[in-house]
């Protein structure tokens, strides 16, 4: 998962500050504003393996209770991940 | 009056805050810097998913706060992480303080003293409706070269913020 984001997405070395301390983020989004988010943590919940799919990665998390469905609805538009 | 007020403390000789002795890279002058007539007010609601951060407020431009307001609407957030910064002169971002919901508001020294009216405070935890902010107590904050928020949901579910800032640009 971690090779699949650094591929795709931009990163913000020592971006993120969590209870563990610092760490690297990746840019989700600009719009509304700047969002970006832990490595780690996106590691964590989503799975250590690169996905398949926006479908793979929703089946996680049905309810959308994390609220990333959105984010990879936008990723499947941009053409990063298929539908 | 308050204008009045304003341009008494741009012109007053001041410290820098970073590192709380040299004096500021470059001093706000009755030449270099008046108050902008325009008051903006600027107000965002945004969802933030599990494990992410937003950056509601970014400003390169140099501008006086006068009011910073976050909470959430009636949910129960107690692993939210809000960090503001101030842009120094060389375009870097200074983090200039911290607040986790759970673990209580933490300002760095010396935005915790009270000549830079940088003050936290949080209220209302008991009926779950939690409320952070920086408040003016007594004039506000001025940042020379602009200003910068960010919160990150470190929590397992996606929460959701409201940010409300009132401030002036200042014209060059």
């Amino acid at each position: 998962m971690e090779e699949w984001i650094r591929s795709y997405f931009d990163i913000v070395a020592g971006g993120w500050q969590g209870d563990d301390g610092q760490s690297d983020a990746f840019v989700v989004g600009t719009q509304p504003c700047l969002t970006t988010a832990s490595i780690a943590a996106f590691s964590a919940n989503f799975g250590e393996t690169a996905p398949a799919s926006a479908a793979q990665l929703k089946a996680v998390d049905p309810d959308d209770a994390m609220g990333w469905h959105t984010h990879f609805d936008e990723w499947v538009a941009q053409g990063i991940l298929p539908e | 009056m308050a204008d009045i007020m304003l341009g008494q403390l741009l012109h007053r000789p001041t410290i820098d805050p970073i590192s709380g002795s040299s004096p500021l890279p470059v001093q706000l002058s009755g030449s270099y810097a008046k108050l902008g007539a325009e008051h903006i007010e600027a107000r965002f609601n945004q969802s933030i998913a599990a494990g992410a951060g937003i950056t509601p407020v970014s400003i390169a431009k140099p501008i006086v706060i006068q009011g910073l307001i976050i909470y959430t609407n009636g949910t129960l957030v107690d692993k939210m992480f809000v960090a503001p910064s101030i842009r120094k002169a060389n375009g870097t971002w200074q983090v200039v303080g911290s607040y986790g919901w759970s673990s209580g508001l933490r300002l760095d020294v010396p935005y915790s003293m009270g000549h830079h009216w940088f003050e936290a405070y949080k209220w209302d935890t008991s009926s779950k409706n939690y409320m952070i902010g920086l408040r003016s107590a007594a004039a506000p904050l001025v940042c020379s070269f602009g200003f910068r928020l960010e919160i990150s949901n470190l929590d397992t579910v996606e929460r959701s913020v409201t940010v409300q800032i009132n401030y002036r640009q200042l014209e060059v």
